[in-house]
């Protein structure tokens, strides 16, 4: 599986599980997010250097458990509707 | 009894939770007859954690709560530790839960000798959803070596801790919180005199790789310097580097002059001159009209005394660039 596919079903895949999840937050520093606000920053083109940061953080973090996380895949995929 | 400074200060929601974080490690470190110092609870003031640390060196000096690349922060608006003051954490081991800090303070702590630096490269993140998780995750450092390890053997079980963690975050389907802990395990650096700070500077590489960490470390770097010059001294240094630049340019120029000069005698197969020589003949070079001889002349002069110039005013800048090393140290 390509980079690009494994980011569009993690993107899709938080996106799907903020969107279950309203009230929690994210604090990052001294900023908070909740994690619809944190995830719409995923593919955002439009970011401050801080927040760019921060998603490029969050999504390498997320690659690499895809990548060596075998729980983790699963749930992506199964959460994107996916799995096999 | 072992004695530490701990400092967690309280000004914000999420230092509220670090805050709690930092109970835990108080009790930690009191469950192992350490003296503890606990300075916070609200917003800190710089005096009170220089005079913390100034009274009781060598101690253990434990920071909770928010940090930058270049310093601990008290509150909203003050540092009680940044470059300024980094020498006080010479000769102690630090364990910070904040973020950035290990990015250049902690590079600055491990120069100035200190013992261990625990701490953090990038934002430390973390989530409402898994509250426990990062908190067992923050203080699990600190835990592991009262438990007697290394801080070595510390940071890898730490970030083992963090792996576990994460699963079991997968496994409640805690997706986002997951990611985000494994993003702080990745940030988490811990230098110590066997494991010293990484750089990505081309200088300080190969400083290391000749020198040695320890030197290699305590070593200026060039670009740092120039900076430091010129935010010190802009006048100065402009007018330095612009008459760097002119004699550079006017020693090329004269090297280039002379080339075409001697190109013809130098280089033409059955090169001949009616009067035997190019003396006489006359030169021009855009509005410099003489003759080839004075033009040879000047251009030698020109060439000989744009090098040492060049020499000269080089050596100034640099010793102007030492004298600001030594006063910033």
């Amino acid at each position: 599986m390509r980079d690009t596919e494994v980011v569009d079903i993690i993107t899709r895949a938080l996106k799907l599980e903020a969107s279950q999840k309203p009230n929690e937050i994210i604090y990052a520093g001294r900023e908070k997010f909740t994690y619809k606000q944190f995830v719409g920053m995923l593919n955002s083109g439009k970011l401050q250097k801080n927040h760019k940061k921060l998603v490029e953080s969050l999504l390498n973090s997320a690659i690499k458990q895809f990548k060596e996380n075998e729980v983790f895949r699963n749930k992506m995929l199964d959460l994107v509707g996916m799995q096999k | 009894m072992s004695e530490a400074v701990l400092v967690a200060p309280k000004f914000d929601s999420a230092t509220e939770y670090s805050y709690g974080w930092s109970r835990e490690a108080k009790a930690l470190l009191e469950e192992k007859s350490y003296e503890v110092i606990d300075i916070g609870g609200g917003p800190v003031s710089r005096a009170e954690v220089e005079n913390a640390l100034r009274q009781n060196p060598g101690v253990l000096y434990v920071h909770f709560d928010h940090g930058s690349d270049s310093a601990h922060w008290g509150s909203q608006t003050e540092a009680v530790v940044d470059l300024n003051n980094v020498k006080l954490l010479s000769g102690r081991e630090v364990y910070c839960m904040n973020c950035l800090s290990a990015k250049k303070l902690g590079v600055e702590a491990y120069k100035n000798g200190a013992l261990a630096y625990w701490g953090y490269v990038e934002t430390f993140t973390f989530s409402t959803e898994a509250i426990e998780e990062f908190g067992e995750f923050a203080v699990s450092g600190l835990k592991f070596r009262l438990q007697g390890e290394t801080w070595m053997q510390s940071l890898q079980h730490a970030k083992d801790l963090a792996k576990a963690l994460g699963q079991k975050l997968v496994e409640a389907g805690k997706y986002i919180a997951s990611v985000i802990l494994q993003g702080d395990a990745d940030a988490l650096v811990c230098y110590t005199p066997d494991n010293p700070p990484e750089s990505k500077c081309i200088f300080r590489k190969t400083a290391i790789r000749i020198f040695g960490p320890k030197t290699g470390w305590k070593l200026p770097s060039p670009f740092e310097t120039v900076k430091l010059v010129y935010k010190r001294q802009p006048k100065s240094f402009c007018f330095l580097v612009f008459l760097i630049v002119s004699l550079a340019m006017l020693h090329m120029f004269s090297v280039w002059q002379l080339d075409l000069l001697c190109v013809d005698p130098m280089w033409r197969a059955g090169w001949s001159h009616p009067n035997g020589r190019l003396a006489d003949d006359p030169w021009e070079c855009w509005v410099w009209h003489t003759s080839c001889g004075e033009a040879y002349n000047t251009l030698l002069f020109l060439n000989f005394a744009s090098f040492y110039g060049t020499v000269i005013v080089f050596v100034i800048l640099l010793y102007s660039m030492i004298s600001q090393i030594k006063r910033k140290s």
